[in-house]
C-alpha cells in the first residue's frame, strides 16, 4: 500500500460523522486541559481512558492522541496572559510571551504560539507518516551517554538564555539540579533528603515549584509595582500578528518545528528539551538578540512550534515500535492496548484503519485547533483587560487549584507558596528563575542517563567522547561557553559586570 | 511514585480488619478495591474489568470492606528488598488473576542463540553481560539466581520499564532485556529479536519453541503473578464468600474477553493454593534478594 493509498484510506475512516465528533472532542477537552495548569496531557489521557472502553478502536485513539496533542496548544496561553505556565514544555514561552503581553502584544503573542502550533504539528504529522521507520532506527543509536550530554547541552544553553547573566543562570540551573535530587532515586528507589516525609518521595513537583516561582511571584511583583499594569491596559490595540511580526516569525516557526520533531524521537521530557534548544538557538540566529527577554516574537514562535513538533515525534517511535519514549505516549500506549492494539511495526499491516485513520486524523485535528483557538485569542486578551484587584487574586486561586490538583496534596500547595515567596525575592535580587524550573525537570532524565552510560562502560568517562554524536554535544556545549567568554572580553566587560544584573531582568 | 504510595497503602491496610459480625450482613458496605499503581497502567486495567464483573456477582454494586491488588513484585519481592512494615504473610491471599512468564532476550544479530550459549560465552571472554529490567524487581533477581548457578556476573543496567529496556536492546546499548512476553514478541516477530529462554515451569504457549531456564540447567523458576488479597484477620465466613466471589468473576465470560483483548491470559487460583504460591515465591527469592538488601 503506497502511502498515498493509506492515507485515502484514513482519510475515509477520519471523515466519518462519529470520528469527527470524537476528534473534535479530544483536541477542545486537550486544548482546555493545557490550558489549565496541573493538569496534563498524562492525567488527561488516564481520566478519559476509561470513557472510550465502548468506542470502537479507531475512534478511541483517535480521540486520545487529540488529547494528546491538544494540550499542546492550550499550554502557551497562561504562561502568555498571567506568566503561569500550563505544562513544563511551555515555561520557556514565559519568557517571551509575558513580556509581549506586559507590552500590550498578547494578541501577536497567542496568535502567533496558535499558528505555528499548527504549522508544527501539520508537519510533525507529515514526518510521522513518511519518514517514522528511518528515522526511528537513526533514534535507537541514541543511547545513554549521547542523551547524557544532549542534556548538559540543554543544560549549558539555559544558562546563556536566562534574563540575568550567565553565572546567575548557571547557579540557579545548578540548583534546580539539586532540588531534583530530591525523592526516590531513578535507579534504585531509595529516598534521598525526603527526611521520611511520604509527600517528599515522589520528589519537589514541577507544577507547584513552576506555579509558584512564575504566577505567584509574578503577582507578588506586580502588588508591589503598582502602576505597571495601567500602561498595558492604555495600549492593548493590536490584537492579530502583524506583517512584520511574521517576517521576524516565519523562520523560528520552521526551525522550531525541526528541532522539536527530532527531540521528540528521543526519551525523556522530550518537548521541554525541544523548547529550550529551540530558544537557544533562535537566540543565537537572531539580528536582535538583545530583544530577547523583552517580549521577542522570535522567542514565543520557536519554542512553541518546537513542544508541539515534539509532540509528533513521539509518537514515531510508539508507532514505528510500539514502544512509549515520555509519560503521555506510555498512557497513550495503555490505550491501544486496552483495544486489543498493539502498536508497532506490525500495526500497520494488521490494522491499515487505525494506522492510517488516526493520522489522518492528526491532520483533521490540528486545523480544527486551529480554528478553534484563533477566535479564542480575542477572548483570552480580554482577561487582560480585567482590573488586577480582581485578576491578581483570581491568579493566586488558580494556582492553587493547579498545584493541589496534581496529586490531591496539601503539601504542594505549601511547595508553591514557599516557591512564590522565593521567586519573589529572587527577582527583586535581578535572578531569573526559569533555569531552577527546567533543571528540576531535566535533573532525574540526566542523572538516570548518566548512570546508565557509565555502568554500561564499567565506570570509564571515556564513553562520553569515544562515541561520535555523544561528542559532537559535548563540543557544542563547550563552544557555546568559549564563543559567550570571547563575546564578553571583546566588550572589555569588568570581570564584576558578569554577575551584575541586566536591566529589566524578570 | 507507585512505590512509596504502595507502602503507606499496605501499611494502613495492614491495620484495618473489618469489624467483628462483619460477615453476617456481607456485602452490606461497599467494598473498596485497592489498586496502588498508576491510572491506565496494567494492574488498574485489570482491576477495573474485575471490579465491573465482580459488581455483577454480588448483591449490592459495590460493597466498607478492603481489598488490594497484589502482585508478587508488591508483596513478594518488595518486602524482601526494602524495609517494609509488612511481608509476604501479612495479607490473606484471595485468588490468582492472571500469571505470565518472563522472556530473557537479546538482539538478532549478537551470536548467542539461547541463555546457555550466553553464559558459556560469558565465561569464555570473562565478560559480564548486561541486562535492562527495573531495579529490585522480579526479573532483576531472577537474573541474580541464573548469574550464581551460571557462575556469570550479569551487569544491571537499571530502566524505567519495558519499554525503555526494548529500546536499549535494540539499539545495541545493553545485552539483553528481561521482561514480559507483551513487550518482546512483537520484535521476535519482526525478527529484530531473539528470545533466549522463557521462566515458566513449562515452555509458554506463545513461545513454545524457546527453552525455559530450567531445560538449560539454570532451574530459576518467575512467573509474575496478579491477584487479589484482604487485610489478615478478615473472618472466614467473609473469606469464603470472597472467594467464592472471586471465582465466579473469573468464570464470567465478559472478564475473560476483557483479559484476552489486553493479552493476559486468566489463570486462576484460589484460596490455599494461591497463598502456597505466595510461600514459594518466598522461598525462592529470599536468598537471591538478600544482595540487594541496603
Amino acid at each position: 500500500v503506497s502511502v498515498l493509498d493509506g492515507l485515502a484510506q484514513g482519510f475515509a475512516v477520519a471523515l466519518t460523522c462519529q470520528n469527527l465528533l470524537y476528534c473534535f472532542a479530544g483536541v477542545l477537552l486537550g486544548t482546555v486541559l493545557g490550558v489549565m495548569p496541573g493538569i496534563g496531557p498524562v492525567a488527561g489521557i488516564a481520566l478519559l481512558l476509561p470513557a472510550t472502553f465502548a468506542l470502537p478502536p479507531a475512534s478511541a485513539i483517535i480521540m486520545l492522541a487529540g488529547i494528546f496533542y491538544g494540550t499542546m496548544y492550550g499550554g502557551s496561553t497562561t504562561s502568555i496572559l498571567v506568566n503561569v505556565p500550563g505544562e513544563a514544555a511551555s515555561v520557556i514561552t514565559c519568557i517571551d510571551g509575558h513580556e509581549m503581553a506586559k507590552r500590550g502584544r498578547a494578541g501577536p503573542a497567542l496568535g502567533v504560539a496558535a499558528i505555528g502550533s499548527f504549522v508544527a504539528g501539520t508537519v510533525g504529522t507529515v514526518g510521522l507518516m513518511l519518514l517514522a521507520p528511518p528515522l526511528m532506527r537513526v533514534a535507537l543509536r541514541f543511547g545513554p551517554a549521547e542523551y547524557t550530554t544532549l542534556i548538559v547541552f540543554a543544560l549549558v544553553v539555559l544558562a546563556f538564555l536566562a534574563r540575568s547573566s550567565t553565572l546567575r543562570g548557571l547557579l540557579l540551573g545548578a540548583f534546580g539540579l539539586l532540588l531534583g535530587t530530591i525523592g526516590l532515586e531513578p535507579m534504585s528507589g531509595h529516598g534521598r533528603y525526603t527526611f521520611g516525609l511520604p509527600d517528599l518521595f515522589d520528589g519537589v513537583g514541577f507544577v507547584p515549584v513552576a506555579m509558584g516561582l512564575f504566577g505567584l511571584a509574578e503577582i507578588l511583583d506586580r502588588a508591589a509595582t503598582p502602576g505597571r499594569t495601567e500602561v498595558v491596559r492604555g495600549r492593548l490595540t493590536q490584537l492579530w500578528p502583524g506583517r512584520a511580526d511574521w517576517q521576524r516569525a516565519w523562520r523560528p516557526i520552521l526551525r522550531g518545528t525541526g528541532i522539536g520533531f527530532l527531540c521528540g524521537l528521543l526519551p525523556g521530557p522530550n518537548a521541554v528539551i525541544a523548547s529550550i534548544v529551540s530558544y537557544g538557538v533562535e537566540k543565537r540566529a537572531s539580528r536582535r538578540p538583545e530583544e530577547f527577554g523583552h517580549g521577542a516574537i522570535e522567542g514565543v514562535a520557536g519554542p512553541e512550534s518546537a513542544n508541539n513538533a515534539a509532540a509528533s515525534g513521539a509518537l514515531v517511535p510508539l508507532f514505528a515500535l510500539g514502544l512509549p519514549s515520555s509519560p503521555p505516549t506510555a498512557v497513550l500506549l495503555a490505550g491501544f492496548l486496552i483495544h486489543g492494539l498493539q502498536p508497532g511495526p506490525l500495526l500497520v499491516q494488521q490494522r491499515p484503519d487505525v494506522f492510517w485513520g488516526v493520522l489522518a486524523s492528526m491532520y483533521v485535528g490540528n486545523a480544527m485547533l486551529l480554528v478553534l483557538n484563533l477566535p479564542l485569542v480575542g477572548l483570552f486578551v480580554r482577561i487582560l483587560r480585567v482590573p488586577d484587584v480582581y485578576l491578581l487574586p483570581a491568579v493566586v486561586l488558580f494556582c492553587m487549584v493547579g498545584a493541589y490538583s496534581v496529586a490531591n496534596s496539601l503539601t504542594d500547595v505549601w511547595v508553591m507558596v514557599g516557591s512564590g515567596l522565593f521567586g519573589f525575592a529572587a527577582r527583586r535580587l535581578g535572578f531569573d528563575t526559569a533555569p531552577i524550573v527546567l533543571a528540576l525537570v531535566l535533573g532525574p532524565a540526566l542523572e538516570t542517563a548518566l548512570r546508565q552510560a557509565l555502568i554500561i562502560s564499567g565506570g570509564s568517562p571515556a564513553i562520553f567522547v569515544t562515541r561520535p554524536l555523544a561528542a559532537l554535544f559535548l563540543a557544542l556545549a563547550a563552544a557555546l561557553i568559549v564563543w559567550n567568554a570571547l563575546a564578553a572580553l571583546r566588550h572589555r566587560r569588568p570581570a564584576a559586570a558578569l554577575i551584575a544584573d541586566t536591566p529589566g531582568g524578570v | 511514585m507507585a512505590r512509596l504510595v504502595l507502602c503507606a497503602l499496605l501499611t494502613a491496610l495492614a491495620l484495618v480488619s473489618p469489624a467483628p459480625g462483619a460477615a453476617a450482613e456481607f456485602p452490606a458496605k461497599p467494598i473498596e478495591l485497592v489498586v496502588p499503581w498508576a491510572t491506565g497502567g496494567r494492574a488498574d486495567i485489570i482491576m477495573r474489568l474485575f471490579a465491573a464483573s465482580a459488581g455483577k456477582q454480588l448483591p449490592h454494586p459495590v460493597d466498607g470492606h478492603t481489598l488490594l491488588a497484589a502482585t508478587v513484585g508488591a508483596n513478594v519481592i518488595r518486602p524482601l528488598t526494602a524495609s517494609l512494615p509488612y511481608r509476604y504473610d501479612s495479607f490473606a491471599p484471595v485468588g490468582q488473576i492472571t500469571a505470565s512468564t518472563l522472556v530473557l532476550a537479546s538482539k538478532a544479530d549478537r551470536p548467542w542463540k539461547n541463555l546457555a550459549e550466553l553464559v558459556a560465552d560469558a565465561k569464555k571472554r570473562a565478560a559480564s553481560p548486561t541486562f535492562g529490567c527495573p531495579y529490585g524487581v522480579m526479573p532483576h533477581i531472577a537474573m541474580i539466581a541464573v548469574g550464581r548457578r551460571g557462575g556469570v556476573d550479569f551487569k544491571i543496567v537499571p530502566q524505567q520499564g519495558d519499554g525503555p529496556s526494548v529500546t536499549a536492546v535494540l539499539g545495541g546499548h545493553i545485552d539483553t532485556i528481561i521482561g514480559s512476553p507483551a513487550a518482546i514478541l512483537p520484535h521476535l516477530k519482526t525478527g529484530d529479536m531473539r528470545a533466549l529462554a522463557t521462566f515458566g515451569e513449562a515452555r509458554d504457549p506463545a513461545l513454545s519453541e524457546v527453552p525455559t531456564a530450567t531445560e538449560q540447567g539454570f532451574p530459576v523458576v518467575a512467573a509474575p503473578w496478579t491477584g487479589l488479597a484482604a487485610p489478615k484477620g478478615t473472618p472466614p465466613a467473609v473469606l469464603a464468600r470472597l472467594r467464592q466471589t472471586f471465582e465466579a468473576v473469573m468464570k464470567d465470560p465478559e472478564f475473560v474477553a476483557g483479559m484476552d483483548k489486553l493479552g493476559e491470559r486468566v489463570m486462576p487460583i484460589v484460596g490455599d493454593a494461591f497463598a502456597a504460591r505466595w510461600k514459594q515465591d518466598q522461598e525462592q527469592w529470599e536468598e537471591p534478594a538478600k544482595t540487594l538488601r541496603k
